[in-house]
């Protein structure tokens, strides 16, 4: 389930080499910073959250089991810190300033695009992690009802009503960039 | 919106790019802080400020937080938390961004705020046990938590200990909604020399 690289720096990282836990870092900053942004709507937030998510897996290394992806338990942590990050709720509804700066310049078809990361940290975050999951990330329904510790039948509810709210905020005239 | 309408904006949507410089430092940011959490004495970025302003009350500190460690040890999280020793030296530290000092399966950590503006008053040491699950969160009256997946607030009133929130309410004397499944106990944390702790607990 890892790769012999990876696992060679799961059993260093173990044993508290922190280089190679920088290792492991590099293999998968990429990956949690994205989630990361997803969820927060914020660079310097999200790179708050994913240092929290690392620091957090170095932690619970000794709890981690070969049996699954390491990519996918890491992907858990960072969810659970995102999901349990107080700010997000504070900062719900505004988004990186110059990614929002991008957006008011683009063209009309692109700015739905763009606005859609706006509309999304306006959703209550297990929403917002569903449509995240799957439709950003392409897991299905029974996937990221594991990666949420939740029933699938849950997921397609979250599902449902982030859509129908995404659908109101797109539409929404003062929800303009 | 269809499903599939969703699914084709999510993929259309990029995300704002970062430098390469910011990949390559990244990884090594990640080590210095857990470097400081293991060996304070390396100085880690976070802490130079505090330790050059004051470098011998820091070497103070730590020399209390170890002995804070091994009272922990021996007399368990909460009791130790709660006698207000560990939050004073965490509050010599980060006066004003000190928002709670949690401990759980992963050890203990502070939660600081960006900003030196929390309100110090009224300190709460709080214990949730959710079968084998242990967390103990020392934070203040007004502040929120998260219990069982709850956003909680914690209240103090007259010296007891409420905490709630939507379909969460815990006092010393009841339980309701998702508290009746968890065991709580929590105690006003002192601050002062004169100040007595008094216990609220539902075991």
């Amino acid at each position: 389930m890892v790769t012999e690289d990876e696992s060679r720096l799961i059993t260093r990282s173990r044993k508290g080499d922190w280089e190679a836990f920088a290792g492991l870092v590099h293999l998968h900053q990429r990956m949690i910073h994205s989630l990361a942004y997803r969820m927060s709507g914020s660079l310097a937030d999200a790179d708050d959250l994913a240092q929290e998510t690392f620091i957090r897996a170095f932690h619970g290394l000794p709890d981690y089991r070969a049996t699954a992806k390491f990519s996918s338990w890491l992907y858990c942590i960072a969810l659970n810190v995102c999901l349990r990050w107080r700010k997000a709720e504070a900062r719900r509804g505004t988004v990186d300033t110059e990614w929002l700066a991008a957006a008011a310049h683009a063209d009309a078809p692109n700015r739905r695009v763009d606005r859609l990361q706006e509309a999304l940290v306006q959703l209550a975050p297990k929403l917002r992690a569903a449509v995240i999951l799957t439709a950003f990330e392409g897991h299905s329904h029974a996937e990221a009802a594991s990666f949420l510790g939740c029933r699938e039948s849950t997921v397609s509810w979250r599902l449902f009503t982030a859509r129908r709210q995404l659908a109101r905020l797109l539409t929404r005239p003062e929800n303009l960039p | 919106m269809t499903p599939e309408e969703l699914k084709s904006l999510a993929q259309a949507s990029a995300e704002p790019a970062r430098p390469d410089s910011h990949w390559e430092e990244f990884p090594g940011r990640i080590v210095t802080k857990l470097r400081a959490g293991v060996r304070p004495t390396a100085a880690p970025g976070h802490l130079k400020l505090a330790i050059a302003l004051a470098a011998a009350a820091t070497c103070g500190l730590m020399a209390g937080f170890a002995l804070w460690h091994s009272n922990a040890a021996k007399a368990g999280t909460f009791e130790s938390l709660r006698d207000g020793q560990m939050l004073r030296a965490q509050l010599t530290l980060y006066a004003g961004r000190l928002e709670a000092i949690v401990h759980d399966r992963s050890g203990l950590r502070t939660q600081l705020a960006k900003d030196p503006s929390v309100a110090t008053a009224d300190p709460v040491c709080v214990e949730i046990r959710d079968g084998d699950e242990r967390q103990v969160v020392v934070t203040f009256s007004g502040q929120t938590i998260q219990i069982a997946d709850r956003t909680v607030m914690v209240l103090s009133d007259g010296g007891q200990v409420i905490l709630t929130g939507r379909d969460f309410l815990w006092t010393p004397s009841s339980a309701a909604g998702a508290a009746r499944r968890l065991q709580i106990r929590a105690a006003l944390v002192p601050l002062g020399p004169s100040f007595t702790p008094k216990a609220n607990e539902t075991f």
